[in-house]
């Protein structure tokens, strides 16, 4: 991560600045969620929301619709009021305070740009709402267009610009005022998959020059993972887990979790005695000597990637499975595969020249780490 | 593509392309059919009428409505008055309609309906209701003197003010209705965007929610304009002879007179002037109304 950078030189008199980058970078602002409670009617749509956002991070509330995590950013945005709880933004209470006196740049889902502004009005907009000179207002919206590139594009109406190039001028519009904080509502959710992640880089490269903190809001756990420096999932309105993107994937804390991020096998898993854990349908049982996993019932959450093609060493498991369906991806190929004990699992390996592809039917003989085997809890059986 | 002859890959799409527009065009029959038999087939024959002098082809009806004198003074009075009234109808209607389309679904509804009961009641009954209210003993009057405000009853009926009031009273919800169908095509995240940019609700209504609401309040304008021209019951119950329109001394000249030929040269003249009156609002307006209808959906 680039740290970011205070400019001192920061041009509140308008000084010209020929390069395309800003001059200035906003260091992001700190925020805070303290118990923030919200509910519609009888349901509950955030529960006791605590989590503090660092400077500068590009955080990301991830979940399906309903967990939660537009009600969070409308919190924070000053659209709707919390029933409970406190939200701070560099140590001050907004909670009060309308969306107007925040100080946040906000990227809409639809881009939400004015219809009757042309490009250079919707993205000037912000700076008239404060009052700048006529002057710094050229050179600002002059600057952030070539920062997004769409310089030509100056005089045009939002009417007559592609979906990629609507998404750009919203998001200038959102940075031209350097706000330390930047809110985005699935940003990227009514473009294809292509432009969709060519602006995922450009996005993530325009944070890094300006430095503000960035809190996105996706239901599309691959986006969560590509831009983030952190994840927070949401479910029912309740924090799932919070932590980096490896983290996330790779030590998920719960069974909704490992299933919602990245693609995983999850099999019921028994352990009897500390350390010892058997997964039935896989037909094995081995020994965990880390993590000690207590005694009970578990989730075993496997990455498909995790299970190889390759010789036995140490203290690998075995697991032979015959071949279901092998699926071409050009690098990688995913099979599906049942095991002897009925389940039906799926892995996945890179490609090699002249590798054969084992097809439907045939055995495969697979091999798994005992460390690759994440043991989460089974709430089904617990209650929650 | 050029030569618009052969268009061979996709002939069946094509095909459908080019009858499509036809078979939905037969939709239009009907109303087209109406408005061929019951608006320009008599239009035609007033037309005629309007020229027919007793020998052959005159444009001394037009000379008479035109020229100096009092049917000049009318008309241009009526103009005068129909524009007033649907400005006002304008601002009185505005707050309304904005008010029904920032209010939840289901006090919507019960607005929308006390704002269209009055459209139930006829135009006729509506009007006699402000004799009840402007007369020498009416409402206002009883309870003025009632109150010792006043001593004699002042003169409220027959006058251009009350021809005013009862005329916006009866044009209102219309130039409700159709601001409110404009309004409810405006995106409201767009406020919501104004806002977190730094407007202020006062602002952010200034900036944006009025510039796209504008087109649907012209277009309110020009059709409770064009209806007020027609005003005829309205002007000759509350207003008295001598707040005599154009729509007044047309159907004196047709019913009473029986001077045809002024009559339709008249009506022709309403006619042309209120398309130039609409053609021209429209022309001013045209950056305005062609923003509504897309009001920020996209």
């Amino acid at each position: 991560m680039v740290p970011t950078m205070v400019d001192v030189n920061k041009p509140s008199s308008g000084t010209l600045t020929r390069e395309a980058n800003l001059q200035t970078r906003s260091t992001g602002a700190t925020i805070e969620f303290q118990s923030v409670r919200k509910a519609y009617g009888s349901v509950k749509a955030l529960h006791d929301f605590s989590l503090t956002i660092r400077p500068g991070e590009f955080l990301t509330i991830l979940g399906s619709s309903g967990s939660g995590k537009t009600t969070a950013l409308n919190a924070l945005a000053g659209f709707s009021t919390a029933d409970s709880g406190d939200i701070r933004i560099d140590g001050r209470s907004v909670i009060d305070e309308p969306p107007e006196r925040r100080n946040l740049g906000m990227v809409f889902q639809n881009y939400s740009l004015f219809p009757h502004m042309s490009v250079f009005d919707n993205i000037a907009f912000p700076l008239r709402m404060r009052r700048a000179p006529r002057r710094e207002i050229k050179e600002r919206v002059e600057r952030v267009l070539e920062i997004v590139r769409l310089g030509p594009l100056a005089g045009r109406m939002p009417r007559d610009l592609s979906g990629g190039q609507q998404q750009r001028v919203a998001f200038a519009r959102a940075i031209v005022f350097e706000p330390p904080v930047l809110l985005m509502d699935e940003p990227l959710g009514a473009l294809d998959l292509k432009l969709r992640e060519a602006l995922q880089f450009e996005i993530k490269e325009i944070q890094h020059q300006l430095g503000c903190t960035v809190v996105y809001v996706t239901h599309d756990q691959r986006e969560a993972l590509a831009m983030s420096s952190r994840i927070v999932v949401l479910r029912d309105g309740r924090i799932e887990q919070v932590g980096t993107p490896s983290e996330m994937y790779d030590a998920p804390q719960s069974r909704f979790v490992a299933d919602f991020i990245g693609q995983t096998n999850l099999l019921a898993a028994d352990v009897a005695l500390p350390g010892s854990v058997a997964i039935p349908e896989l037909g094995i049982t081995y020994r965990e000597n880390v993590f000690m996993a207590r005694p009970g019932s578990w989730y075993a959450s496997i990455r498909p990637e995790k299970l190889q093609r390759r010789p036995a060493e140490g203290p690998d498991i075995a697991v032979t499975v015959t071949v279901q369906e092998a699926v071409f991806l050009g690098d990688v190929i995913e099979y599906s595969a049942r095991t002897d004990h009925g389940a039906l699992i799926h892995f996945r390996e890179q490609r090699r020249d002249r590798d054969r592809i084992p097809q439907r039917g045939e055995a495969a003989n697979l091999v798994l780490r005992p460390s690759d085997v994440v043991l989460v809890p089974d709430l089904s059986r617990t209650s929650r | 593509m050029s030569d618009g002859v052969s268009m061979p890959r996709d002939g069946i799409g094509a095909v459908r392309r080019r009858r499509a527009p036809f078979s939905s065009l037969w939709l239009l029959a009907p109303a087209a059919l109406l408005f061929l038999l019951a608006f320009l087939l008599p239009v035609g024959e007033v037309a005629l009428w309007s020229l027919q002098g007793d020998a052959g082809l005159t444009a001394e009806h037009y000379r008479e409505a035109l020229g100096e004198g009092p049917y000049r003074t009318i008309l241009f009075g009526t103009l005068q008055l129909a524009a007033g009234v649907a400005f006002a109808c304008i601002l009185a209607g505005y707050p309304a309609a904005y008010c029904l389309a920032s209010c939840p679904p289901r006090r919507r509804t019960l607005l929308l309906l006390l704002i269209l009961t009055p459209l139930w009641v006829s135009v006729l009954v509506r009007t006699f209701g402000w004799i009840v209210v402007l007369g020498r003993e009416g409402l206002v009057n009883s309870m003025l003197i009632g109150a010792g405000i006043i001593d004699t009853p002042l003169q409220m009926l027959y006058s251009r003010g009350a021809v005013y009031i009862a005329m916006v009273q009866v044009l209102l919800p219309v130039a409700i209705l159709v601001m409110f169908s404009s309004m409810t095509t405006i995106n409201r995240s767009l406020l919501l965007a104004s806002r977190i940019l730094g407007a202020t609700p006062w602002r952010g209504f200034l900036h944006v929610f009025l510039p796209l609401s504008a087109g649907g309040a012209v277009n309110a304008w020009m059709l409770t304009f064009v209806l007020a021209l027609g005003f005829f019951i309205t002007p000759a119950l509350v207003g008295g002879p001598k707040e005599n329109m154009i729509a007044n001394i047309i159907a004196t000249q047709i019913t009473v007179t029986l001077d045809w030929g002024l009559g339709s040269a008249l009506g022709m003249v309403l006619l042309v002037a209120g398309f130039l009156m609409v053609g021209a609002v429209a022309l001013l307006f045209r950056r305005v109304t062609r923003l509504s209808g897309h009001g920020g959906t996209r």
